[in-house]
């Protein structure tokens, strides 16, 4: 493995994490469709991490089934435990009314205490208790049911306050929750999508590369087709004008030399003293010499 | 789980409220058992533990003094309780390392990968099996090992890829 792939790894490492900077997402994509060992990392590690969430899956009953001991557990401690004395007392505490009337018993009873050790005689306990529990009870009792009244009363109302926050956290959480489903798909969605963009598009441009070269080499045959016959063309087009001077020179010379009879014999017709008795000849020679 | 509910149901649970508890236990559970498994390498051993972990939560939680972090606080109670247990077997001279990870039939399809989970190191184990089993995030991973949450994400990394060679060289995948 090359370096360069090492460090690749650990990009794979934290996009599988989800904590791989944006910008670096298309290069690690572009070196992963080009890099068969880093594309082969990336689909174990991709393997690895469904089969974990598999096995988690599969361990879920044995989650589910402990909640239920544990709060069956609970439910169980709560029916055997009997309500406690200090529960009890802390009921009765929470009313003025309540601790006043404790405040009075205990004075009371240090009162009789009291007076029980200064005088020296039996206290009539059975006559105490009977005496404090018929002018307490009717008061105590009262106090205890609105206490216990008011109790459930703010219980319900704390409940019910309780009950909508919960309400509204738990629709709060599952916002939240769709949110990231919708972030985590949309985001794997791209991946896929730039992959098999990028597989299209390289393939695209081997058929464009493809078609261009055709084009290259018809245009080349036909360049060479057209070079060829503008060759020949100049070729028969010199020929042609080659055969037009000549046969062009033929005539200028014979055109030449019937002007020269005709002026010779105009010579003779017009001035026949003027030329010599050889002079016709010589001009014949010389028209004859300007021919050749 | 987070904010105003868990501390009303934290402060219910404190004042004898075993329903509320119960949610409690319901949004602790999987963290907790997580937490067991990592560590003792046994899914009923994990069991046990953890039931004991709730339980003990709920006779102890009048000691938690932050309401909003009893997610911690389990944690902790949960951890504490794994050690005992691995000192009491060590005492017994119970081979913890020999017995099969995770335990019991059933889930013979991830053989390869228990036996692989066996053999990491139990910050990697406990790394990753508290992001599967605690919602996939690292900040709970942050909250029960009581390290920051880039420091998470870096031992569950290293985490992946202890395992993937490991996986390479057992051939468990």
């Amino acid at each position: 493995m090359e370096n360069s792939c090492q460090n690749i790894q650990e990009q794979i490492l934290e996009l599988i994490a989800g904590t791989l900077p944006a910008e670096k997402k298309a290069e690690l994509q572009r070196h992963i469709s080009q890099c068969p060992t880093c594309s082969k990392y990336l689909q174990a590690l991709q393997a690895d991490d469904k089969l974990l969430g598999e096995l988690a899956e599969a361990m879920r009953p044995t989650v589910t089934r402990l909640e239920s001991k544990v709060i069956e557990a609970l439910e169980r401690g709560s029916s055997e435990k009997p309500v406690g004395a200090i529960s009890v007392l802390r009921i009765i505490m929470k009313s003025r009314i309540a601790r006043f009337a404790a405040a009075a018993v205990l004075l009371i009873s240090f009162g009789y205490i009291g007076g029980w050790a200064s005088a020296r005689r039996l206290l009539d306990v059975e006559k105490l208790h009977s005496a404090l529990e018929a002018s307490l009870r009717p008061s105590l009792e009262s106090d205890i049911r609105q206490s216990l009244l008011a109790e459930i009363k703010r219980d319900r109302q704390l409940t019910l306050a309780s009950y909508h926050s919960d309400v509204k956290e738990h629709f709060d959480e599952l916002r939240a929750e769709l949110n990231e489903q919708y972030r985590r798909d949309l985001s794997e969605f791209a991946v896929k999508t730039l992959y098999a963009s990028n597989a299209v598009t390289n393939q695209l441009l081997r058929e464009l590369i493809e078609r261009i070269a055709a084009v290259q080499t018809r245009d080349r045959r036909l360049i060479a087709a057209a070079l060829d016959k503008i060759e020949s063309n100049r070729l028969q087009d010199k020929t042609q004008f080659r055969n037009g001077l000549a046969s062009l020179a033929v005539q200028t010379a014979d055109e030449l030399r019937r002007t020269k009879q005709d002026v010779a014999k105009f010579l003779v017709e017009t001035q026949p003293d003027r030329l010599m008795p050889n002079e016709p000849e010589t001009l014949n020679e010389r028209s004859k010499n300007e021919n050749y | 789980m987070k904010g105003r509910l868990e501390k009303n149901l934290v402060l219910s649970s404190r004042n004898g409220d075993r329903s509320a508890y119960a949610g409690l236990v319901k949004a602790y559970s999987g963290r907790v058992f997580a937490i067991c498994l990592g560590m003792l390498g046994h899914r009923d051993d994990a069991e046990d533990i953890a039931q004991q972990a709730l339980l003990k939560g709920f006779t102890d939680i009048k000691r938690l003094r932050d309401d909003g972090h009893f997610g911690a606080w389990i944690s902790r109670i949960t951890k504490n309780l794994c050690i005992d247990f691995i000192r009491r077997r060590k005492r017994e001279q119970s081979i913890l390392a020999k017995r099969a990870w995770v335990g019991r039939n059933g889930l013979n399809k991830y053989s390869g990968l228990k036996n692989v989970l066996g053999e990491l190191s139990e910050e990697y184990r406990l790394a990753i099996m508290l992001y599967y089993f605690d919602g996939r995030s690292t900040k709970n991973i942050a909250e029960t090992l009581m390290i920051s949450e880039a420091a998470a994400q870096t031992r569950l990394s290293r985490a992946r890829k202890q395992l993937r060679k490991l996986l390479e060289t057992k051939g468990g995948a």
